[in-house]
């Protein structure tokens, strides 16, 4: 290889290590700001934490606590007044809110 | 006569069909005349309380599809996936890819993936508790060598991702006479179910956050989170996360990549 070539790799090598130590650094900088930024920031309580959050929204619900003795010893016959319809020969009729979902030209997915 | 084991097997299979017991297993059982009357009951009882739990596990479904449509999958459900453990806490966990296997539903493509919201939901509320991360803990390391550190998301954290407006549709099935109508192309969504406390969180996140939140919950140091999640989505703002999130018990600790 001629010493031209040569110097032109090399060129290019460093220019390539400048440009990934300077990404590396500007990762560095992003990531150690946002974190001394936050450190910065007062506590919050976790209610105001939850309302100040401009792009997000966070909704808790709460759902009833479930406990394991629904089908456990002591049921009898609950469900005995709720009959069991025919396992494999049987008509769905989709009667819900999915009728307020419109559109869908995505349906096959 | 049967092995006990073998006469138990029968019984077991028995409960998931719909055909009426033969003579030789009725036979085995205690006769009091009634034996067939009460199996049919045990029988019953088995079908509709799984599909109860299961409706439990699924309100958001049931609401969309009514009762009527929910009650004969879940009978179909529960003779195909019988509980396999003895709490039904997080029973129903095939239920979103049994909702893709029925040709019936195909005109409610959303349906699956409000399914594993609903899963993920209920995962969250059973999950382990966690302390929250600590603000010494994160002041105790140096600016420079956070990059290499990874965050340690909460242990009831889900990530799901739609190609449908799942949050729209799950938050307006939340409440009572929601008259909102949602169009299915309005795009996709990406949720993280966290719960900090003792309530469960439902946020709908934009995709740098998710993407973000994915790298880390698989083990990326927060470098390599933080570059990944900006490829996917250039408008992501680190600085804006980190002072909503990082102490707000979506994260419990710091993990040396």
């Amino acid at each position: 290889m001629c010493q031209k070539a040569k110097i032109l790799v090399l060129i290019a090598n460093q220019i390539l290590l400048e440009e990934l130590y300077m990404n590396n650094t500007a990762t560095k900088a992003i990531v150690a700001s946002a974190i001394t930024a936050a450190l910065a920031l007062a506590p919050l309580t976790g209610v105001q934490a939850a309302g100040s959050g401009s792009t997000e929204k966070c909704y808790g619900v709460a759902q009833a606590g479930k406990n394991d003795c629904k089908a456990g010893p002591g049921t009898s016959c609950a469900g005995s007044s709720t009959a069991d319809g025919q396992g494999n020969a049987w008509m769905l009729v989709v009667k819900g809110t999915c009728e307020k979902i419109v559109g869908g030209s995505l349906a096959a997915k | 006569m049967k092995s006990l084991s073998n006469l138990q097997q029968a019984f077991c299979d028995l409960l998931r069909t719909s055909d009426p017991p033969p003579r030789d297993l009725m036979d085995e059982l205690l006769d009091d005349g009634t034996a067939l009357e009460r199996f049919n009951v045990y029988r019953n009882n088995f079908i509709v309380l799984n599909g109860d739990a299961l409706a439990d596990m699924y309100p958001t479904v049931k609401r969309l599809i009514g009762d009527e449509a929910f009650r004969s999958l879940a009978n179909l459900y529960v003779r195909k996936h019988p509980p396999a453990t003895r709490t039904l806490l997080l029973y129903g966990d095939r239920f979103p890819s049994f909702l893709e296997s029925i040709p019936e539903l195909s005109r409610l493509p959303y349906l699956p993936d409000v399914a594993r919201l609903e899963f993920g939901w209920t995962c969250a509320y059973h999950a382990s508790d966690a302390k929250v991360l600590a603000r010494d803990e994160v002041a105790s390391i140096s600016a420079e060598t956070f990059t290499r550190f990874g965050l340690e998301p909460h242990p009831s954290m889900h990530c799901i991702d739609s190609d449908y407006p799942l949050f729209s549709i799950w938050a307006a099935n939340q409440e009572d006479g929601s008259e909102e109508t949602i169009s299915l192309d309005s795009g996709p969504s990406r949720i993280v179910i966290v719960r900090p406390g003792m309530e469960v969180e439902t946020r709908e996140v934009g995709e740098g956050t998710f993407v973000f939140l994915q790298r880390l919950q698989t083990g990326d140091s927060i470098e390599d989170a933080f570059n990944l999640a900006l490829q996917t989505d250039s408008a992501f703002d680190l600085a804006v996360f980190f002072s909503h999130h990082l102490f707000d018990g979506t994260f419990c600790a710091l993990r040396a990549c």
